[in-house]
């Protein structure tokens, strides 16, 4: 995964401390496991995917196969039109 | 103490097909509290309204629009006549024209109405949205006008199905082949006689945009609410507040083409790709309208104080994430409810709201056999 690679999100996106997710601009909501919620926050700060994997590393050390889930993830998160991945991240 | 504002509301059946008087007259209780008096325009002795508690101070039976504007007059200002009426606020589309004509003579008689143009009602009816939708910028699903059976299949083989057949005013069914589009057809060009228009069938999601106008293109408070739940009949039985700057800038575009005057509701649809459909803009409050002083933005309100002439600020904040879900239960009358409204077209004693009185104890039902009631 390229080091420079972010997901920016909707800036609007609301979540909560529990991983409900609200989308105010379409009033979907979601909800995120804890690992989702984790990676979510991350995302929001505004980490590059790669430090993302490696902050995830270090939180669930007994995970494997985590890149590959965070790609899942922000694939989820683009077609759902909360992310935008780029090189620069235009918001979404 | 002042006397109350008096402010008579129709639409007053919260049935399969919910019409917005309850809805507005709870954002104006809200807003207004003791300092508001609301009596119920009604048509039917059964419109649920008139047996929910709470709702309403007085209510009186009116004849249908389709009296013409001498009866309709006459009735209205034997009701003024009575409880002195500071304002009326028309819930359905068919009263609007008669309202119109009738205004002046309102007004000289003291009550206000805060209506449309004429010419602004002529251009949101249905069969002239591809023209509105070219003035205000935004797209709108292919329409043809159905005259009769041949234009039908005409219309099938042109926009394909599943194809949306429409009455000119209200309802519309989704046609998912030939036989569907032909009972939609009988249906209702029996009930709202011809001509219907077919439209293309676009899938996506519905949002709605409830708004006032004051006639010169702005718009004074607008909420955007994404439906959650739709009925049979394509009604929100649920939805949730929203902010897409896009929804509401639509929507804004179209209330400014028409110089728009009072409230409105602009129905639109974001297909897959994201681009937005008009679909239909309603000269009246949604049913829905609730949501919007729930949401922090009564837009009820605003429509008393611009019919009073008044300037309020615009608004345009509410909190998104706010939902209803429509709850249905059974407002109780009794055979001595019906003899009052039918023997007087009036309904004094309008239930209190729940807790402020003790409960009444009904006597039993006086034993008139059904065939000499008046219904």
């Amino acid at each position: 995964m390229p080091r420079d690679v972010t997901a920016r999100l909707s800036p609007a996106l609301a979540v909560s401390e529990t991983g409900f997710v609200f989308d105010p601009r379409t009033g979907h909501s979601f909800t995120v496991n804890p690992t989702g919620l984790f990676a979510l926050r991350a995302l929001q700060a505004g980490r590059p995917l790669s430090e993302v994997v490696t902050q995830l590393a270090q939180e669930y050390p007994e995970m494997s196969s985590l890149e590959e889930d965070l790609q899942g993830f922000v694939r989820q998160l683009t077609a759902l039109g909360l992310a935008v991945v780029g090189a620069e991240g235009n918001s979404p | 103490m002042s006397a109350p504002l008096v402010v008579a509301v129709s639409g007053l059946h919260l049935g399969e097909n919910a019409q917005p008087g309850p809805g507005i007259i709870r954002s104006l209780r809200e807003a207004f509290g003791s300092r508001i008096r609301v009596v119920g325009l009604a048509y039917d002795a059964f419109d649920s309204a008139l047996y929910a508690p709470g709702l309403l101070d007085d209510a009186y039976l009116v004849p249908y629009p389709s009296v013409g504007p001498e009866a309709y007059l006459a009735r209205l200002l034997e009701i003024h006549a009575e409880c002195r009426i500071d304002l009326v606020i028309p819930c359905l589309d068919v009263e609007l024209p008669l309202l119109d004509r009738l205004a002046g003579e309102l007004e000289r008689a003291g009550i206000r109405c805060y209506l449309p143009t004429r010419e602004a009602l002529m251009a949101r009816r249905k069969a002239r949205l591809p023209e509105l939708g070219h003035t205000a910028s935004v797209a709108v699903p292919e329409t043809r006008v159905v005259t009769d059976r041949g234009a039908l299949s005409d219309a099938a083989s042109a926009l394909g199905y599943p194809l949306v057949i429409k009455a000119l005013f209200y309802e519309s069914e989704v046609a998912r082949g030939p036989d569907e589009a032909e009972s939609a057809f009988a249906r209702l060009s029996a009930v709202w006689g011809l001509p219907l228009l077919a439209q293309r069938f676009i899938t996506g999601e519905e949002y709605d945009v409830a708004a006032v106008g004051d006639g010169t293109g702005d718009v004074l408070g607008a909420v955007a609410m994404r439906k959650t739940i739709i009925t049979r009949l394509g009604k929100a039985w649920g939805a949730m507040t929203v902010d897409d700057p896009a929804i509401l800038a639509v929507a804004r575009r179209v209330i400014q083409s028409l110089r728009w005057r009072g409230p409105c509701e602009v129905e639109l649809l974001q297909d897959r790709s994201g681009m937005i459909h008009l679909i239909e803009v309603n000269p009246r409050f949604p049913a829905w309208i609730y949501l919007s002083a729930a949401a922090g933005n009564n837009l009820p309100e605003r429509l008393v104080q611009l019919a009073l002439g008044q300037r309020p600020a615009r608004a345009d904040v509410y909190r998104t994430g706010v939902f209803y879900v429509r709850h249905a239960i059974e407002a109780i009358g009794t055979v001595a409810d019906l003899d009052e409204i039918y023997s007087h077209g009036r309904r004094s004693t309008a239930p209190p709201a729940s807790g402020s009185e003790p409960p009444v104890v009904l006597p039993p039902p006086p034993a008139i056999p059904v065939d000499m009631l008046r219904i």
